[in-house]
């Protein structure tokens, strides 16, 4: 176990440098500067402002700048928000970019998997037909859609949840359904594919053979053994509705971390975005790992322990 | 049903394609010869609809073959700057309250000339309303300036930009204005009430005054800070942290004196000196302020920050606690509204020093001397301004909290304006009708902005002064401004903006138009004269 | 006289598919006496797994349907049973093994967990008296360190310990009635006869009744008192061991008999396997459905379903050759011999 998680390690921190790497050269293809506006700067100004942020140096210079700076932890300030610094707006900012996403997904798991469930134990029933379509709306209908219909309807026309901002509970309610949607509707499918599939395994039949309840049949060898190939979405799930949230911030005016994604890209703030790309790459990896651990405790027969000749 | 629908649409579509190409045939004689234009635009939507429009247009009036080029915003700004493109809708809004903040952006191989326009003519005339102390005078020359740009046709004028909102009607006396702060709130009230909502749409970047350029920024500092003066509700300069102020004869020499009750937020007095700290620390070259060049106009404030010249030779002294006296390198009547703007604006050494470069980071790290003071500034989120009760006119001052939330969409910004939580927001053409059915009355305010089609003058083709002609003369600007824009907007038949100021009035109102909108007659005669002298017969 | 545990009357099964109405089981009748195993033989897709599932209303509905027929089971009349009467009856009075142990085994659950489910569904114990249970029953169809392995997942162990787990889960409340539905055939050889041993001494010990579906006939020699042989969803012939081994009647029952390869056999003697197909379940043909590929078959064969007829008091047959009026033809088997 140790040492898989070592040699896991490793391959992270190796794929968090290739990436580091691919993003820096590509953020300075980019046309543009952070300071590039619609009003054009005059030219001593400009290169009085390129060495202030030391964008006078040439690219391969900046970069061991920024990698040695990485290295002790310093992931710089940002270059459009004059007086923050990108590790300050990361530790500010993704609490609530988590609070939203992991709101979200609790929402589209519990949901996506009971329906998913319900459907797939009433195939070719009423239930199944009205889940599913729920599921496609859910797929097909983007979330800044569903989020401005819920705004409008349920916020301004009926004033059952605030329109914007993130304060109270009630304020979540709106943008955690808009954005968890889409995933409940891939969970609904997945599970119900997964569920239908597994009901028709022998072990059900075993299951039956023995007299259980069609309640027991169905909890206790169907969901954990359908469950396992949606766990293995899991890690990308979390990841992309975590860095999925910008737009549903923007709609919403959530102070969250996933309006930077945009807005960095948009005004070239160089040290955001390698911020923001590291720190996002970093979850992305993590969670692929836990997902991998947890796995491993779902099902039995994966073993992380490498095998002792 | 739907099917037949389509059918007919598609049948119209036909038609009017068929149409097109038969008008577009009828002129084919001579257009035909004209190479393919490119107009750069954004990918944004609506640049590319505005795109699709002129292009229209040229095909249908006169037949010219024009491609939309649509690229990312910062690349085209990036083209743009580096002289790559044929033709690109560009605006400019006004830095302070004068003509000249449109005008001298023209001059020989000045930093914001991008389509390389050079005439000594022009550059004369307006060197010489930058000499002048006499403001007719200075009209005049600058009118006559205008004059020869179009005449050149360096730049093709399209529309000048007005904007929708709507308000609470208890809101009473806010100032929309074409500069920042907008909207202003010193002479605001509220009916039952003593705070409002309005949103600033974003996080403001950067509080420092000295380094911001941002309008958000600029509208929060335009209410926490005061410069020597604050414009009117007309845009014209009063009193502000000067009670009042001389000028020399020859327009050069500026004193201003100092009211003695003024008062940072944390007690201290505000003085002449934080005016003098303020100005040099925003002509540091080390500070790299990218506003710094709206302080040239000070003596050797170009020369300083360029490292020509020390930071003692910048014509900025503080004789006493409550006199400045400035000198200007140019007579710049206008230097009283200028020193409004928010680069202007004092700062206490003792303080900055005290706080370093935390400074301007968060509300409790900046001290305040205007008429509110921040006092949350909660990031990403929301800013609170709570009157100041030591500012030196707080008995007119009605608001005691002015809330800013930040919300970026526009359709949610008008959302909770629906429900109560702002007392003011913007409107944007599509969202006209739906505020109209709730029975809002659209408000209209002028941003201040020209908009116009920058030529590259270097370009083989457009380098033709009638090529230019015909494309500027053939845009229908009425009907782009009511069936493109669809807002307030006005036709622009000249450069400078209705808002700017002229020798009584307005400068646009009293120089007129500069040209007829929709003239294809004259359009169609300079393209041919066009075509004949690029020898494309 | 042999008391009669279970007894099938006419069933019929059939699966409303898009396609229409597959005639599975086609009025089948047969019955099992206490501790006895009776072996059902035939070709594959000839509805024997169909059958036995029926007997535990296993059949998964929709598309499968009992139509008719009826099932006394131990004196309970099985189809007109509720679902969770039916639930009483499976796994403590009839438990079930199937064909692969591969997919049998729930692969999330420790084996002990799937054994003690069963007892504490149907026995009033506790759970650490189920497992005790489990052990036993563990240790009883011969798992080596059953205490130890018991909390061991199916993947830890081999094909027949696989099985064995099965036999221990279908076994664990003492069934009047075993069903093995081909138990041995995904098992490799050797494996195969130590699962029937098995059976048998689980048989031998608690009195078991066994239904055994199989393709070896082997396996059939070596376990069964009495055979049914099927084919198209119907019973055509039915007797002792000894009956159908020796003095098989009907042409296709010689057929499987052929198209098996048998110690007892010369050695030149080439395997012959029956030719043609058997009939579509979806359209079956009026007359015996094996006409078509029966050597033997005459006129009355395509036009009418053959009555089932007595050969011996244990022995029934369906085929037109048992008629009186019919030709004599030769078996084309010799004695076989069985020990
Ligand atoms: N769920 C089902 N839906 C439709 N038809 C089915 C279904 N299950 C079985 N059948 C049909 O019933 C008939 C009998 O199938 P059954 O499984 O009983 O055959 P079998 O004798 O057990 O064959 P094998 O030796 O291959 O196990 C087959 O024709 C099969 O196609
Ligand atoms: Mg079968």
């Amino acid at each position: 176990m140790g040492r898989y998680i070592g040699k896991r390690f490793l391959h992270s921190i190796f794929t968090l440098f290739i990436i580091a790497t691919v993003t820096f050269i590509l953020m300075n293809l980019m046309p543009g500067k952070p300071f590039t506006g619609e009003k054009p700067i005059p030219e001593e100004i400009r290169k009085n402002m390129e060495a202030k942020y030391g964008l006078d140096k040439p690219i391969h210079e900046r970069y061991v700048i920024y990698m040695k700076n990485l290295l002790r932890g310093d992931l710089g300030m940002s270059m459009v928000h004059k007086h923050r610094s990108v590790g300050s707006i990361i530790k500010e900012r993704f609490p609530i970019s988590a609070s939203l996403g992991l709101r979200a997904l609790s929402f589209a798991l519990i949901a996506g998997l009971f329906l998913g469930i319900i459907a797939a134990v009433n195939h070719g029933k009423t239930w199944d037909y009205v889940s599913m379509i729920i599921a496609v709306i859910g797929v097909s209908v983007p979330s800044f859609i569903i989020g401005g219909l819920l705004q409008y309807f349920v916020g301004v026309k009926l004033r059952l949840f605030p329109v914007t901002g993130w304060e109270s509970f009630k304020h979540t309610v709106i943008p955690s359904f808009a954005l968890g949607l889409g995933t409940l509707a891939v969970m609904a499918r997945m599970m119900r594919t997964s569920m239908l599939d597994v009901l028709n395994q022998d072990y059900i039949k075993t299951a039956k053979a023995k007299g259980l309840p069609r309640r027991a049949v169905v909890w206790r060898h169907g969901i954990r053994n359908a469950i396992l190939p949606v766990v293995t979405i899991l890690g990308p799930l979390v990841a992309g509705i975590t860095t999925g949230t910008f737009v549903v911030e923007n709609i919403f005016a959530i102070p969250g971390l996933g309006q930077f994604l945009v807005s960095s890209v948009n005004q070239n703030d160089y040290t955001l975005i390698m911020g923001l790309t590291l720190f996002y790459s970093l979850i992305l990896v993590t969670m692929n790992f836990i997902v991998d651990i947890l796995y491993g405790i779902v099902d039995p027969r994966i073993t992380l322990v490498e095998r002792k000749e | 049903m739907k099917r037949g629908k389509k059918l007919i649409t598609l049948l119209l579509a036909t038609v009017l394609l068929a149409s097109v190409a038969f008008t577009g045939c009828s002129d084919k004689g001579s257009a035909s010869k004209l190479p393919t234009l490119k107009i750069l635009t954004d990918d944004s939507d609506t640049a590319k609809r505005y795109a699709q429009a002129f292009q229209g247009m040229w095909q249908k009036e006169l037949g010219i073959k024009v491609e939309i080029d649509s690229t990312t915003f910062k690349d085209r700004l990036q083209r743009t700057q580096e002289g790559d493109f044929q033709i690109v809708m560009a605006g400019w809004g006004p830095d302070y309250n004068d003509p000249m903040t449109f005008m001298d952006m023209w001059v020989t191989d000045g930093p914001f000339n991008e389509g390389g326009y050079a005439n000594p003519e022009y550059d004369e005339l307006i060197a010489k309303a930058k000499a002048s102390p006499d403001n007719d005078e200075r009209m005049d020359l600058m009118a006559q300036a205008e004059k020869i740009l179009i005449e050149d046709m360096a730049i093709g004028p399209i529309y000048f930009r007005y904007r929708d909102y709507i308000k609470n009607p208890k809101l009473q006396g806010e100032v929309r204005r074409a500069f920042a702060p907008d909207p202003d709130f010193y002479w605001a009230s509220i009916e039952d009430g003593d705070s409002i909502t309005f949103n600033i749409g974003t996080e403001p970047p950067d509080m420092d005054p000295q380094t911001t350029t941002d309008t958000v920024s600029f509208q929060l500092l335009g209410h926490t800070f005061e410069g020597l003066t604050r414009l009117d509700q007309e845009g014209k300069a009063m009193p502000g942290m000067a009670k009042d102020w001389e000028v020399s004869d020859d327009g050069l020499e500026w004193t201003f004196n100092l009211r003695d009750d003024a008062k940072w937020s944390d007690g201290k007095p505000v003085t002449a000196h934080d005016f003098e700290y303020a100005w040099k620390r925003a002509l540091d070259p080390e500070l790299a302020s990218q506003y710094a060049y709206i302080l040239y106009y000070i003596e050797n404030a170009e020369e300083y920050y360029n490292g020509e010249a020390s930071v003692d030779d910048v014509g900025v002294e503080a004789v006493d606690d409550t006199t400045l006296k400035v000198r200007l390198a140019l007579p710049a009547p206008f230097f009283d509204t200028l020193v409004a703007f928010g680069t202007f604006m004092p700062l206490n050494e003792e303080y900055h020093k005290s706080v370093g470069d935390k400074y301007a980071s968060e509300a409790d790290k900046m001290i305040y001397n205007g008429p509110f003071v921040m006092t949350t500034w909660d990031h990403d989120s929301k800013v609170v301004l709570k009157k100041n009760p030591d500012y030196w006119n707080a008995d007119e001052i009605k608001l005691e909290t002015i809330e800013g939330l930040m919300i970026k969409d526009a359709n949610s910004a008008l959302n909770e304006f629906l429900t109560g939580g702002l007392d003011i927001v913007g409107v944007r053409g599509d969202q006209k009708e739906q505020v109209k059915k709730e029975g809002y009355e659209l408000l209209h305010y002028a941003d201040g902005s020209s908009w116009y089609f920058l030529f590259n003058l270097e370009d083989e083709i457009l380098a033709n002064e009638n090529i230019r002609k015909a494309l500027t003369y053939s845009i229908n600007r009425q009907a782009f401004v009511e069936k493109i824009l669809q807002d307030d907007s006005k036709v622009g038949l000249g450069f400078v903006p209705p808002v700017m100021p002229g020798k009584s009035g307005s400068f646009r109102e009293e120089v007129g138009d500069l040209f007829q909108d929709y003239d294809i007659k004259t359009a169609k005669k300079c393209l041919e004269k066009g075509i004949e002298e690029l020898g494309l017969e | 006289m042999a008391e009669k545990l279970l007894e099938v009357n006419d069933l019929k099964v059939s699966f409303f598919t898009y396609a229409g109405e597959v005639q599975a089981v086609r009025g089948v009748s047969f019955h099992v006496n206490k501790g006895e195993t009776l072996a059902i033989v035939g070709e594959s897709g000839c509805g024997k797994s169909v059958t036995v599932h029926s007997l535990m209303r296993l059949i998964p509905s929709p598309p499968g349907k009992i139509k008719e027929g009826s099932i006394i089971f131990d004196g309970i009349d099985i189809i007109s049973l509720s679902e969770k009467q039916m639930n009483e009856v499976r796994g403590s009075k009839m438990g079930m093994i199937f064909q692969d142990p591969m997919t049998s085994l729930n692969p999330t659950m420790t084996i002990s967990q799937q054994i003690m489910e069963g007892i504490m569904r149907h026995k009033d114990v506790s759970k650490k008296e189920a497992f005790e249970e489990a052990i036993r029953i563990l240790e009883l169809v011969e798992i080596p360190n059953a205490r130890k392995r018991a909390n061991n997942y199916p993947h830890q162990f081999s094909g027949g310990m696989r099985q064995r787990v099965m036999i221990a889960i279908a076994i664990a409340c003492n069934p009047m009635l075993l069903i093995a539905d081909e138990p041995t055939t995904a098992l490799d050889v050797t494996i195969q006869a130590q699962i029937i041993d098995l059976m048998k001494a689980i048989q031998k010990k608690m009195n078991t009744s066994i239904i055994l579906i199989t393709h070896d006939l082997g396996v059939v020699a070596d376990i069964a008192d009495r055979v049914n042989v099927m084919y198209a969803g119907e019973i055509v012939e039915s007797g002792t061991l000894n009956e159908i081994f020796y003095d098989p009647y009907h042409p296709y029952t010689w057929g499987l008999l052929e198209s098996v390869p048998r110690l007892d056999m010369a050695e030149d003697k080439p395997l012959v396997p029956i030719p043609g197909t058997p009939p579509d379940l979806l359209d079956p043909p009026k007359g015996c459905p094996f006409a078509d590929r029966c050597k033997y078959a005459m006129v009355i064969c395509k036009e009418q379903h053959p009555e089932m007829t007595s050969c011996s008091k244990t022995h029934k047959v369906s085929c037109w050759l048992t008629h009186p009026d019919a030709p004599k033809v030769e078996r084309p088997l010799g004695g076989m011999k069985i020990e």
